[in-house]
């Protein structure tokens, strides 16, 4: 592992604007995890990237949250939270007609329970922890190239 | 001769030189200045050097830096800290300049508090079983999150022991996660107390 050699804080701290543009796009993030310690460590990877985030507290105020019309470019879901967990509030999103991208993030995870995630509706499945931004990276170039635009939940009469 | 130590360092460097200089010029038939001035110029060059304000403040501001780089690369060859916290650190910028203490410190107020109810439910004589799943999930979680690779083992170690239902088992190995967490928040400590040295060191700089 290498420790940045400049690692004065003035040296470490850059100015937001003059990092690399092409990584820098204006997608939006939804954020849902139990735990705010993780919430805000998800939130800064991806604000570093440019993302605007947003967060939950429960699969079920994600849920809530495309009930009231929200809408993301992509989720990040964890699994293990009270109240709805992560399989059943992708199972609920995807039932609701809603084609955002979600990515499952949890840790602890059996094969059985992470096959159930992914069957759930997880277009994809990461391991906790994500601290690393060059995993999203991958995930934004996805999202350039999506030509359709992400669907919300679906009305029927 | 002695009044001349009682100034600031910078100002006696560039009052000796001026002297010295004035000294040479007026000799000019002097190739080599004798041995009485050879030994005045390498003095009172040599002093300066290392007792100038912007000499030392320099080396102070290298210095921390390196006790702070020598103490995190101490703490990843522990095993104490990995790549995550590394990760982490690196979220701060220039825009964001509390992310690192603000992180750190809410690692260790949810962890305290998990800690203390996982004491009181590990206490009772029928452990609640599913309690702890879920607060040894979260301080695994965030002690991953946050770099703290030997606490998080520790915790697994401890999910394991509730799992089998193992009472024994998850008394020790929850003392292990206890033992882990007061390493981690020590070198948080020190981490925290060795960025604040170096952002003050160059708050002060850029202030001149």
């Amino acid at each position: 592992m290498e420790f940045e050699e400049d690692s004065t804080a003035s040296k470490r701290m850059k100015i937001a604007e003059n990092e690399d543009p092409i990584t820098k796009v204006q997608f939006s993030a939804l954020i849902v995890d139990d735990d705010p310690l993780i919430r805000k460590i998800h939130s800064e990877v991806l604000n570093s990237l440019g993302f605007q985030t947003r967060v939950a507290k429960s699969g079920k105020e994600a849920v809530d949250l495309y009930h009231a019309g929200a809408n993301f470019d992509i989720v990040f879901m964890d699994m293990q939270m009270p109240v709805m967990n992560g399989i059943e509030a992708t199972k609920e999103l995807r039932g609701m007609g809603v084609s955002t991208k979600i990515v499952g993030v949890s840790s602890e995870c059996s094969e059985s329970e992470i096959e159930a995630f992914i069957l759930a509706g997880l277009d994809l499945y990461y391991a906790k922890p994500l601290t690393d931004a060059n995993k999203i990276i991958p995930l934004m170039e996805d999202l350039k190239n999506k030509s359709v635009p992400n669907e919300g939940p679906k009305k029927t009469m | 001769m002695l009044c001349f130590y009682s100034l600031p360092a910078h100002q006696l460097h560039i009052i000796l030189t001026a002297i010295l200089l004035y000294k040479q010029f007026s000799i000019l038939h002097f190739f080599i200045p004798n041995s009485h001035s050879l030994f005045f110029i390498c003095v009172h060059f040599i002093i300066p050097f290392f007792s100038s304000p912007f000499s030392t403040n320099k080396m102070v501001g290298t210095s921390l830096e390196q006790q702070l780089r020598n103490f995190l690369r101490s703490m990843h060859d522990q095993g104490i800290l990995d790549h995550n916290f590394e990760n982490v650190r690196r979220l701060q910028t220039q825009g964001n300049p509390q992310f690192l203490t603000e992180v750190i410190t809410m690692f260790i107020n949810d962890a305290d508090v998990s800690l203390a109810e996982t004491t009181r439910l590990m206490n009772e004589p029928e452990l609640d079983y599913e309690t702890l799943t879920s607060y040894l999930h979260q301080l695994r979680g965030s002690s991953a999150s946050i770099g703290g690779c030997r606490m998080a083992v520790a915790c697994r170690d401890v999910r394991q022991a509730i799992d089998a239902r193992d009472k024994a088992r998850c008394l020790e190995t929850f003392e292990r996660v206890k033992q882990e967490y007061q390493t981690l928040r020590s070198s948080f400590n020190n981490i925290l107390q060795l960025e604040r040295s170096i952002m003050a060191y160059e708050n002060r700089r850029r202030r001149g």
